[in-house]
């Protein structure tokens, strides 16, 4: 902790050690890349029916079908961004952005930035202590398990189907966890008090219960409705009807 | 058809998930919406309603407040409240600047100068005012809000309303009541406020009905010299000191959302050129 603030409390040099551990992230990405681009090429991509490339009907080359898609889509997106960016700028942001920074004042409300909103609700919903485990490291824990969890995905979920869309039940479970994971945010933005506290206990359990119980049970109980032959079946099949 | 439907099944469930806990908002008091030139995708600031909250700055509310990020230069800006340069280069001059180079430890102020504090520290602004600190006006009205329940909110961004400080302050000033509601205890010094967190505010009632003159120009129609219209001039001044870009803003928001319309069209039709033949 002292090593990461530079000092007993939050100072200049905490900017400082914030600052360049965040130069180091463009590097990060970029190493990121290479794995995509590894991973691409060797191991080969997925498809959104799940099921292989079994002829050139199947597949289409990148560019330029792909790349002019993608490019349409972008311009797509950058209508609702630019509203965003010149109309409402501030409108994710908090007004105590604009009060100037006192080591001496903290805010009546601590909030983070909203992306995440979901994984503060974690770490404040552990307010006990578990056995040994204080509520600090707990809620740190369980904070950080969130996202580790999603790295043990492949084990959890054992489905032989791949695509989501052939799993009538599953698809239930998800709606239901993201219905789960923005309560999480609204909790996470809301004061830790009252009902809010015994909700973002309930919102955590059930986030934690959906990767650890409800992925593997599924996999295991569910009947999947049948696949598609091939790729091309499934898209011109829609396509047509 | 089928995605819509789980779409909106999706969307019916975080609502219900949602509902029990909108209702446990606090009781946070009702700001009005007020009417604002600058609000919308259109808005721009009324220069003469600019002057007018100048005026009222700094007739009263800077004899306690400091604005230091506002240089007098930018009060001849175009969109602002628009002064001549000779009108800014006489009203710097007004003023006494400290500045430790010359014999005296003071000069006349010019239009590059930021506009003088009233105190010198902070202490003494505490001092002065009952050991509450005026905050600093440079930014103020962006640094205060209007807070919409979740999730009502996200219709600011459809409906571009962002003037949630600008109302605050109009609310916060003709807030003021001279006997708190039963129930409420208010500390000597202090004053009840029904907008202001926790009710007791350091600042007495800044404003009273004609305690500004307006002077009309010519042709103009008279502006009431009321508390409602005074707080209403001086938000609106407020807001542009926060933010003086914010029509230039606007304007390239408006070319820039134009063009990509445009340029979206024209990629839908070059997508659909490309893909015509094939099947799909």
């Amino acid at each position: 902790m002292s090593l990461l603030r530079g000092g007993f409390a939050v100072g200049n040099p905490t900017l400082n050690r914030f600052f360049s551990l965040h130069y180091l992230l463009p590097f990060i990405i970029a190493a990121v890349v290479v794995l995509h681009i590894w991973a691409l090429h060797v191991p080969g991509n997925n498809n959104p029916v799940g099921v292989e490339v079994k002829s050139d009907r199947d597949t289409l080359p990148f560019h330029p079908y792909y790349t002019m898609k993608d490019l349409y889509g972008i311009v797509l997106f950058a209508i609702p961004f630019a509203w965003f960016v010149f109309f409402i700028p501030d409108i994710l942001g908090h007004p105590d952005n604009y009060i100037m920074a006192n080591s001496q004042v903290t805010p009546a409300h601590i909030v983070p930035e909203w992306y995440f909103l979901p994984f503060y609700a974690i770490l404040r919903a552990i307010d006990f202590n578990i056995l040994f485990i204080d509520s600090k490291l707990g809620g740190v824990i369980f904070f950080a398990g969130s996202i580790v969890i999603l790295f043990f995905l492949p084990w959890l979920d054992n489905a032989k189907t791949r695509s989501g869309t052939f799993r009538p039940m599953f698809k239930w479970f998800y709606w239901l966890f993201v219905a789960n994971f923005v309560s999480l945010a609204y909790l996470g933005a809301a004061p830790a008090e009252g009902i809010y506290v015994v909700l973002a206990k309930i919102c955590t359990a059930y986030y934690f219960i959906h990767f650890l119980i409800i992925l593997p049970v599924l996999s295991r109980i569910e009947t999947p409705r049948p696949l598609p032959t091939s790729i091309s079946e499934s898209v011109l099949g829609k396509a047509h009807s | 058809m089928l995605k819509i439907k789980t779409i909106l099944a999706a969307v019916a469930m975080s609502a219900l998930c949602a509902a029990p806990t909108v209702a446990q908002e606090h009781d946070t008091p009702h700001i009005e919406k007020q009417n604002w030139s600058f609000a919308g995708i259109f808005g721009t600031y009324d220069t003469n309603q600019l002057r007018r909250g100048f005026q009222v700055f700094r007739e009263v509310c800077s004899s306690c407040h400091s604005a230091n990020l506002i240089a007098f230069r930018t009060l001849s800006d175009e969109g602002g409240p628009h002064f001549t340069e000779g009108q800014v280069k006489a009203l710097a001059a007004e003023y006494d600047i400290a500045d430790p180079s010359t014999d005296s430890g003071t000069r006349p102020g010019v239009a590059a100068d930021k506009w003088p504090a009233p105190f010198v520290s902070e202490q003494e602004a505490r001092d002065a005012n009952g050991g509450s600190l005026p905050p600093d006006f440079s930014v103020l009205a962006k640094a205060r809000g209007v807070t919409d329940a979740f999730p009502w909110w996200i219709t600011n961004y459809f409906t571009g309303y962002a003037e949630g400080g600008p109302d605050y302050i109009h609310a916060l000033i003709t807030g003021y009541k001279e006997t708190p509601p039963e129930g409420v205890d208010i500390p000597e010094g202090k004053h009840y406020n029904a907008i202001f967190p926790g009710h007791a505010i350091g600042m007495a009632p800044p404003l009273a009905d004609g305690v500004v003159t307006y002077v009309a120009e010519e042709g103009q129609e008279p502006v009431p010299e009321t508390v409602d219209q005074y707080s209403k001039d001086v938000a609106a001044y407020m807001m542009w000191m926060a933010e003086p870009g914010l029509v230039s803003r606007k304007e390239t928001g408006f070319k820039v959302i134009l063009f990509l319309i445009l340029f979206a069209g024209l990629m839908y039709a070059t997508k659909r050129k490309l893909w015509s033949g094939i099947e799909h």
